[in-house]
């Protein structure tokens, strides 16, 4: 088990280093560190893309969802990809037109002020974070249960490699380790379908009726895990709103030359990504119905081990070789998927610190390219110690609340910001501020006063605060700018605004 | 005409321009029924996951439940959506992009 572990995990590694350095290479200027020199194809693009949405989350989470709660977990997995409808249709060309490198740089070119960038930078800092502290401890998790390395090391691991990964490579290193993960990840998952199926006799509904006869008829149902009635239209929308507004997924938008590329390629990710999250409900079905729930349960972490315990058993089951090399296989392509996706989330805070704080706010922009490339690095190495210390102080922290709380915060405090920026004309900074300061605290407080946290003695029903919170981020940002003066020129200044985002051109 | 006239013209601003409001005409036109229809249905299947649990539990395809089917459909709308949006902004915005963006520069130049 070990070797073969070792092995695999090395091969891996070797490739996700030599991408970088190959990267490295080819990093020579802002654009290059933060767009990936901003001409991918819509392929490339919707690769990395996929590569990026499907997290540990996706293949783990899902799975293990499924596996436990039945229909529950599949309405997590479709709300993925439903997501990026908004996305497509919304969001992704205005900010590709008006943006350079984060999502701040969209609302300062709209507002043309620092407060206004900060408040964006504060709400993208805060949403970064809640979502990377979860990857590293999933990664320190995962691997000291599959590996058996402790926790601490896996987690100083994980981080030391994503320093490496986004100082030396930039968006170029992440893009393609993000599409090597994205093909990895497929070819899993169809490999693991195609072979459930088999064993049904390509009749999937067999595999169904077999769950059904095990675990009854309310395994099927929906509402063993979100038992508030709210609880799925609260996840639904926070998932519809919320990955809009997550700044690691909309930076990918800058690496691509305009729109029309842009558009392809959410296409791209909308057919990778959704047959994949189709296929986490197959494969949690399986897992329940191979390893068996109570062995998935037994296992920790909340089911996230249901789809590697599923591997081993094709394999062989626990204890033979073709299992230990299944359990390997998986346990290294889940690796590669939490790498893959903390260096997106590196670069995107990079770009929030680097870029945003230090070049516009505090330099006002007045720093050469070289300099600016320089800092750009140096806080790479900054964000992957923070990283690495939040993971460690994190272990034994329900990770998953923390995961819908980053999609929570950025469905109230970014999301509404966004738009009301790119398509109310009377929207100002005083809004932005408000608007992110509601956000954050309302959808803040109130994962702190729910379930997640209190547990059965919650003061706030829902573990999704979204239902609530991204109406009154609305409301703040709203009601924030409307308290405000009116100001003719901002006003006017949006009509220039407007057209470049839906054109391309001031 | 009274050469001291205090009132100039109002600069035309580029939103003005015919090209660019038919973009977004045609692009809200777009956008509303395909968030509508694909947001709208996913969000009305976790009301009813919510609210009818019995309702999606009843089986349609031998074992397979309504839920799983409703859940299907969710993924097949959302694809079909993306692509018809995909072809009509490929086709139709981009055209009506280029010509505001070229009615602007001659703005410009005039």
């Amino acid at each position: 088990m070990t070797f073969f572990t070792l092995a695999i995990f090395l091969s891996i590694l070797g490739l996700t280093l030599g991408i970088t350095y190959w990267a490295a290479r080819r990093t020579h200027s802002t654009s290059d560190f933060y767009a990936a020199g901003g001409d991918l194809s819509a392929t490339q693009n919707g690769f990395a893309l996929a590569g990026d949405w499907m997290s540990a989350a996706a293949f783990l989470g899902f799975t293990g969802l499924v596996a436990l709660y039945g229909m529950d977990g599949s309405l997590y997995a479709v709300g993925a990809l439903v997501a990026f409808l908004p996305i497509l249709i919304i969001v992704a060309e205005p900010l590709r037109n008006t943006g350079k490198y984060t999502v701040a740089d969209v609302i300062a070119f709209r507002m043309q002020s620092r407060h206004a960038r900060m408040a964006s930078v504060v709400g993208s800092i805060v949403v970064n974070l809640a979502y990377l502290v979860p990857q590293m401890a999933g990664a320190g998790v995962l691997i000291g249960l599959l590996v058996g390395i402790p926790y601490i090391v896996s987690v100083a691991i994980v981080g030391a490699l994503m320093i490496v990964y986004v100082a030396f490579g930039g968006m170029l290193a992440t893009t393609w380790v993000q599409i090597v993960k994205a093909v990895l990840l497929m070819v899993t998952g169809v490999v693991l379908v195609v072979w459930i199926s088999a064993l049904f006799g390509f009749n999937i509904s067999g595999l169904f009726g077999a769950v059904e006869s095990e675990y009854g008829a309310e395994f099927l149902s929906p509402g063993n895990y979100l038992t508030h009635p709210l609880d799925p239209i609260s996840l639904a929308l926070s998932f519809a709103v919320g990955t809009a507004g997550l700044p690691h997924v909309l930076i990918r938008f800058y690496t691509v030359r305009n729109a029309t590329v842009a558009r392809n390629s959410i296409i791209w990710l909308m057919f990778l990504g959704g047959f994949f999250f189709m296929m986490t409900t197959i494969i949690g079905l399986a897992a329940a119905h191979f390893v068996g729930r109570d062995a998935i349960l037994a296992s920790g972490g909340g089911g996230n081990l249901a789809l590697p315990l599923l591997a081993e058993y094709l394999g062989g089951g626990p204890g033979s070789i073709g299992g230990a090399v299944f359990l390997s296989f998986v346990a290294a392509i889940a690796f590669t998927t939490i790498l893959a996706v903390v260096s997106g989330l590196t670069v995107a805070t990079s770009g929030a610190i680097a870029h945003d704080v230090y070049v516009n706010i505090i330099k006002g922009g007045a720093v050469t390219e070289k300099e600016q490339l320089r800092v750009a690095r140096l806080s790479t190495v900054g964000i992957g110690a923070t990283a690495i210390l939040l993971g460690i102080l994190a272990e034994g922290v329900n990770v998953a609340v923390l995961v819908i709380l980053a999609i929570a915060i950025a469905a109230s405090a970014n999301f509404p910001v966004i738009v009301l920026s790119l398509f109310w004309r009377r929207f100002n900074t005083r809004g932005v501020v408000a608007g992110v300061t509601v956000g954050l605290v309302s959808s803040v407080g109130l994962a702190a006063i729910g379930p997640a946290v209190m547990g059965a003695d919650a003061i706030f029903p829902l573990v999704n605060p979204t239902l609530l919170s991204m109406p009154l981020g609305f409301a703040g940002a709203i009601i924030g700018a409307l308290l405000a003066p009116r100001d003719a020129v901002a006003e006017r200044r949006f009509d220039d605004v407007f057209f470049r985002a839906h054109t391309g051109q001031s | 005409m009274n050469n001291n006239d205090p009132s100039p013209q109002p600069r035309k601003s580029n939103v003005d321009e015919p090209a660019f409001r038919q973009l977004v005409r045609v692009k809200r036109r777009s956008a509303w029924p395909a968030l509508g229809v694909g947001v709208g249905f996913y969000l009305a299947v976790s009301l009813l996951a919510g609210y009818a649990p019995s309702l999606l539990s009843t089986p349609v395809l031998g074992p397979i439940n309504l839920g799983f089917v409703l859940i299907l459909f969710t993924y097949v709308l959302t694809w079909v959506i993306a692509v018809l949006y995909v072809r009509r902004a490929n086709r139709t915005f981009d055209r009506l992009a280029e010509a505001a963006r070229g009615a602007a520069s001659k703005e410009i130049q005039a």
